[in-house]
């Protein structure tokens, strides 16, 4: 009974972690202005994300190892170096878009204006870092953040014309008003939001610090391929409500009180309110876990010792890292800048930085020096190949379009 | 250098293979992370430290071996990685007598607190989060 | 990895050169210039009646309508300061330039009426007959900027 505890647990919080300020501002401007005609892109981000969280899992589990350490001593320390400075400006522009969601949140929920909230969510983040205890924070930000299931159910409560959203979902083509440039441009950026590379980090830190052994993978495999896609279901839900409310009244997303709209629509105020208590919980937990990567992916390159499981003072560099990292996120809001766009531009740069994360963590996981007779299976290799073409193909075109259409304009 | 005789290569001998365990330094030792002896991060090998004759000396007929003698951390990274070299007095030496094991990680026989290694560390630990409340505690 | 830096430098100094181009030489007011900030404003527009009609029925509370109308507010000035960066050197030009900004306006301050009434209907219950007519009087406000807006859009060619 306990286990079937830990089981459920496990899937609810990979479901809540799932969602963060990416994945909700990118599905609702996509919804609101492609329909559900990207909703396919969620689908191969999930599998995705699937494949090489459960991967790098497997990898700390079996060698102790987390992705950073292994992609220095795989890559070498010029390549390593390019990929920690590329890796740790990502999470960083991550952390503040994080950051910047609390505050919008709970400038929705209360009609005070973001800024004011900006020190109050950087403090409670630092705290929840320097405080709190791995499993528990884990577990509370998923749970609270599971709450976001509004959206789904949001979604009935509107009664929307099934067959027209399946019709979008299945048969995709872009709207007379929308350029085709633009529809790619946000197919790239909902692969990367959905495949943000610090959850890898993330991740596979994460079961470091939980001391995973090889007898928790089994574990970790029904959280991650149950959890994921019932997030990325969501996703598609927070999609579908802009694409019935939104894109019918011309209302293309740019700020997150629009992202909101459909949902007091459905439900009214006490939906808002559960709603938002989930934007708040999922961007939370979204901070921490940014926050933390680029902690770890600093301690793994140096050797720093690391950890959540460790004092702070048994963990000095790592701790002061997180500080200056939030620091440094914080200044960047203060500045005034729309934390939307930050959070638009860190899905599009996530999406360029792919391949950097996700190729060593391929051969590692081929490598029976680390992993004895746990490497990866024929299906899994074969999986995994075609994935990181797909992740070149995106990665490559992400800068052209870029330019191209102006962002996504 | 360029006056002294030249060797071709093919003339020279290949080494006597070595008894025991064979490591390939840049496989097995560079940028590997070192644990202390209770399992705690170190550092990583950012350059190892060979004895014997300087780049561009002579090496005498007969000489011995280059063994490790250190393990160096620290700036010498960025030697790594953009060339040069730094002053031998300002490498961060982790002598190879310490070292207890190799495997996919190094492990020293001694405690990271020891060494020069891990000074920011303790400089950090003993001046910035002592200032902060309940950084000597661990997470609830 | 020199490579891959090298190649990075390059396509920096592409973005580089892009964005002086298109900050080098402002546009001209013309039906693709002005699309952008055109849709830009009344998908906003659009959005802070959703709000207020929510409001109407009780559906959101003061502080997210208000904080989308605010919002709404921001988009609007930006698509604004996008517009008074244009040269317009002939007459048709100025005319359509000068229509485009005096809707934009009309809407920036059915907007500041609409984030006002919002906020202040926080205090009592959306229900009362006080608080629906002040909304009512703010929706026929936004409705008839957004109508102005679409005329004025239609005039000048766009969508």
């Amino acid at each position: 009974m306990k286990r079937l505890l830990g089981v459920a647990l496990g899937i609810l919080t990979a479901i809540g972690g799932f969602v963060d300020i990416g994945d909700l501002v990118t599905n609702a401007v996509v919804g609101s202005r492609f329909g559900l005609s990207l909703a396919w892109v969620v689908v191969i981000g999930v599998l995705g994300i699937c494949l090489f969280a459960n991967m790098s899992g497997r990898v700390a589990a079996v060698s102790g190892r987390a992705t950073f350490e292994v992609i220095r001593e795989r890559m070498g320390p010029r390549a390593g170096l390019a990929n920690l400075g590329a890796s740790f400006l990502i999470n960083l522009m991550t952390v503040t878009a994080e950051i910047g969601g609390i505050a919008l949140a709970l400038q929705l929920a209360s009609g005070v204006s973001y800024m004011l909230w900006v020190p109050f969510a950087l403090l409670a983040v630092w705290l929840v870092i320097w405080r709190v205890k791995f499993s528990i924070m884990e577990n509370v930000t998923g749970l609270v953040g599971l709450s976001l299931v509004v959206f789904a159910v949001a979604l009935f409560l509107l009664k929307p014309d099934w067959g027209a959203l399946a019709g979008q979902a299945f048969t995709p083509s872009v709207s007379g008003e929308e350029s085709v440039g633009a529809y790619w441009y946000y197919a790239i950026a909902l692969f990367g939001a959905a495949m943000t590379p610090y959850e890898v980090f993330f991740f596979s830190s994460g079961a470091v610090e939980e001391g995973w052994k090889v007898k928790d993978l089994v574990q970790s495999r029904i959280n991650v391929l149950m959890g994921f896609p019932l997030g990325g279901f969501l996703s598609i839900a927070i999609a579908a409500c802009a694409a019935v409310v939104l894109l019918p009244a011309g209302i293309s997303v740019t700020t997150l009180s629009e992202v909101v709209l459909p949902v007091a629509q459905a439900g009214g105020q006490l939906a808002l309110a559960v709603l938002i208590l989930g934007i708040v919980a999922a961007t939370f937990g979204a901070a921490l876990e940014t926050t933390l990567s680029s902690g770890y992916t600093l301690a793994q390159f140096f050797g720093w010792p690391w950890g959540k499981f460790r004092r702070p003072a048994a963990a000095s560099r790592f701790h002061v890292a997180m500080m200056v990292v939030l620091l440094a996120g914080v200044a960047v809001l203060a500045t005034g800048v729309d934390p939307i766009l930050v959070t638009e531009y860190s899905v599009v740069f996530s999406a360029i930085a792919l391949p950097l994360t996700y190729l060593p963590i391929l051969i590692v996981a081929n490598d029976p020096q680390y992993m004895g007779k746990h490497v990866n299976g024929r299906a899994v290799n074969v999986a995994g190949l075609v994935y990181l073409v797909i992740i070149l193909v995106a990665s490559l075109a992400a800068i052209p379009l870029m330019i191209a259409t102006g962002a996504g304009a | 250098m360029s006056k002294a005789k030249r060797i071709h290569p093919l003339k020279i001998r290949p080494a006597p293979r070595p008894a025991g365990l064979v490591l390939d330094a840049q496989l097995h030792l560079l940028d590997r992370q070192m644990l202390d002896v209770d399992g705690v991060p170190v550092s990583t090998v950012d350059d190892v430290e060979l004895s014997g004759p300087e780049p561009d000396e002579r090496i005498p007929e007969g000489a011995e071996a280059p063994v490790i003698s250190a393990l160096l951390t620290g700036p010498v990274l960025g030697t790594r990685i953009f060339g040069g070299r730094p002053p031998s007095s300002r490498l961060i030496r982790i002598p190879w007598s310490v070292v207890a094991g190799v495997d996919t990680v190094v492990k020293l026989g001694v405690r990271s607190d020891s060494l020069d290694a891990s000074w920011v560390e303790r400089w950090l630990r003993h001046h910035v989060i002592p200032r902060i409340p309940g950084g000597r505690h661990d997470p609830h | 990895m020199s490579k891959s830096s090298r190649s990075l430098a390059v396509v920096l100094a592409l973005l580089a050169v892009i964005a002086g181009l298109v900050s080098g030489c402002s546009p001209r007011p013309s039906a693709d210039t002005l699309e952008g900030p055109a849709k830009e404003v009344s998908s906003a527009v659009r959005a802070a009646s959703l709000a207020v009609d929510l409001r109407m029925t009780d559906s959101t509370t003061a502080s997210a309508a208000s904080t989308a109308a605010d919002d709404m507010l921001g988009e609007v000035e930006a698509a604004t300061d996008k517009i008074h960066g244009f040269d317009a050197p002939t007459q048709e030009e100025r005319t359509l330039r000068n229509d485009v900004l005096a809707s934009f306006s009309a809407i920036s301050r059915a907007l500041l009426h609409a984030r006002d009434v919002l906020t202040a209907s926080s205090g009592e219950p959306a229900a009362s007959s006080d608080g629906q007519a002040r909304l009512a009087t703010v929706q026929a406000e936004l409705r008839t900027a957004t109508d102005q807006l679409d005329s004025l859009m239609t005039k000048a060619g766009i969508q």
